[in-house]
């Protein structure tokens, strides 16, 4: 089922054929925070999007439209009938080749994604922190502006450089976020491998259902609709099935998605 | 490698299967479906179109499930796509694909999977091909592309190799190339299975035909037994037509009659695959009662 050197084989070959595709994906993607950034300093008082929360914005904003993305894109050979059968072909076991996607997905991607960031993030935290500096006056509109929302964030703002998943109030936000992403990955690969035709619309299309679900059955149920998609955000009174039930969802439910992967990948077919 | 290649015992070229059921969602396609290649040599797979050339092809490679029966590839279910069965087996599919890299660069990261590789014989039948090899696949032609793809597959030296119409898209020139290659005695160690229509192309290096007709074999012989029991030719005319016995097909080739008749001859015939084809098709049972014949005579 597993061997290493088998293993090895299958990833170099496969980074020999998409590393252009990769790289091609992380460059449009920087430079779309390229854009925005030159939009939002274009602004008056611009630099205000570059303290430490719109920093964490930016970073967990692109992190997940990207990744989703991202995730859907790394089987989409599968939905050319030559290509699929290429990779199905490949001499290597349904578990290395489902392994290989989860690492580059779940761990590679959102790895050379905080890379990418970071590569346009510091020239923007640097020019928004020396014009905070140098806009006295601008910057005492900022804060007066913000008094008005949170007095303690009005005397704190800060243009330091962010480490995003740093930026949590608790533990519960950070695993909350994680386990989403994980989510989202999960069903962007199983979709992609799953529906034959027009995979990505199909699983935006299921994404939206599930949600739609969902919170109706949390408002039904518990009169609560961001019951399950906020159930991490903070802590709030639950009966003692609940609070087995929603943590057990939350966990069960992103490891359910890869396993539905690894199992199309093992049934698919190819019609002659 | 090449001439002097000794197979391992696991390497025995083998291809079972047994009571195949298959079909796409309602319809039918093969119905208690038998066959069994247990001799290396180049098989050429025919059929009309829509009798299951290519879906056998890629039930053979684990690309397609059975929906009943039992099929061995090399003692393996190829459904299962176990790691050390995709390694003894490879498929050109007519359509195909290759990723965008330089032939160099596709033999060192593909060539690693396979245990038989050889590097030599990849860049002497892409010379043979003549496709260049310091070009990336996207910078070549489809019928390039076809080529590099096929000198892989010949190179790989699976025991078991499975073409598709493998000179589909391949000017005239090119086909002959294939057929240098296909000729050459290191290819003849395996069990290649080409499902075609170019009959005529193809007949010089096949060894074995294979006919399926009505959702099962009809036919699987070698050509030797099918030049022995069948007379093929072209008469001058209708009169010398007339004085052939056992006429089993004909076809009129201008003022020339072509034809397919019962072989009273002690020495086997050429075996001229296209009219064969057609007498399959259009006469089927009479020539296998042909063949049969000859079949029970020489046990």
């Amino acid at each position: 089922m597993f061997e290493l050197r088998r293993f090895t084989r299958l990833a170099r070959a496969h980074w020999a054929e998409s590393w252009r595709k990769y790289a091609w994906f992380l460059a449009a993607g920087m430079l779309l925070h390229v854009v925005i950034s030159i939009m939002c300093f274009a602004r008056e008082r611009g630099f205000t999007s570059f303290d430490t929360h719109g920093q964490t914005g930016f970073y967990f904003t692109g992190l997940f439209v990207l990744t989703p993305i991202f995730a859907g894109r790394y089987f989409l050979p599968m939905t050319n009938r030559a290509s699929a059968l290429l990779a199905l072909m490949r001499p290597a076991s349904v578990f290395e080749k489902w392994l290989l996607a989860a690492l580059i997905v779940g761990v590679l991607y959102p790895l050379a994604y905080t890379m990418a960031f970071y590569l346009i993030n510091v020239p923007d935290q640097w020019l928004a922190s020396g014009q905070a500096q140098h806009q006295p006056a601008q910057h005492a509109m900022e804060i007066a502006s913000r008094s008005a929302r949170n007095t303690y964030e009005a005397f704190k703002p800060d243009y330091s450089l962010v480490t995003p998943w740093a930026m949590f109030d608790n533990w519960r936000e950070a695993v909350g976020i994680l386990l989403l992403l994980c989510s989202l990955q999960g069903i962007a690969v199983f979709g992609s491998l799953y529906f034959r035709t027009v995979p990505f619309i199909k699983t935006v299309l299921c994404c939206l259902l599930l949600l739609l679900v969902s919170t109706l059955l949390s408002t039904v149920f518990a009169s609560q609709p961001d019951l399950v998609l906020g159930y991490w955000g903070h802590q709030r009174p639950l009966s003692s099935l609940q609070a087995i039930f929603y943590p057990t969802l939350w966990l069960v439910f992103p490891g359910l998605f890869w396993l539905a992967s690894f199992l199309a990948l093992k049934e698919r077919e190819i019609a002659a | 490698m090449g001439l002097s290649r000794h197979w391992h015992d696991w390497d025995l070229p083998l291809i079972r299967i047994e009571q195949l059921s298959f079909g796409y969602r309602k319809s039918p396609l093969y119905q208690d479906f038998n066959l069994c290649l247990n001799e290396p040599g180049v098989y050429g797979l025919f059929g009309r179109n829509g009798s299951g050339k290519s879906t056998l092809l890629l039930l053979l490679a684990g690309l397609l499930f059975p929906k009943g029966g039992h099929v061995d590839v090399q003692g393996h279910t190829p459904a299962k796509r176990r790691a050390d069965f995709l390694s003894q087996v490879y498929i050109v599919p007519e359509e195909f694909h290759l990723p965008n890299l330089r032939p160099d660069k596709l033999a060192q990261t593909q060539s690693v999977f396979y245990p038989n590789f050889s590097s030599e014989s990849f860049a002497e039948y892409l010379r043979i091909f003549e496709v260049p090899p310091e070009r990336s696949f996207e910078e070549m032609s489809l019928g390039q592309k076809k080529k590099a793809a096929v000198a892989f597959a010949l190179a790989t030296f699976t025991p078991v190799l499975l073409l598709d119409e493998p000179t589909n898209g391949l000017d005239i020139i090119s086909r002959d190339q294939f057929k240098t290659i296909m000729a050459r005695p290191e290819q003849r160690q395996r069990i290649v299975l080409i499902s075609t229509h170019q009959a005529h192309d193809l007949e010089r290096i096949m060894s074995h035909i294979l006919f399926i007709d009505g959702a099962s074999l009809a036919l699987s012989a070698t050509m030797a037994e099918l030049g022995s029991a069948l007379s093929i030719g072209v008469a001058a005319d209708a009169a010398a037509l007339s004085a052939i016995p056992d006429i089993l097909y004909s076809e009129a080739l201008g003022t020339q009659q072509a034809y397919v008749a019962v072989n009273h001859a002690a020495t086997a015939g050429e075996v001229n695959l296209e009219l064969l084809y057609k007498a399959l098709s259009l006469r089927k049972d009479a020539v296998l009662a042909v063949l049969a014949a000859k079949e029970k005579a020489r046990v």
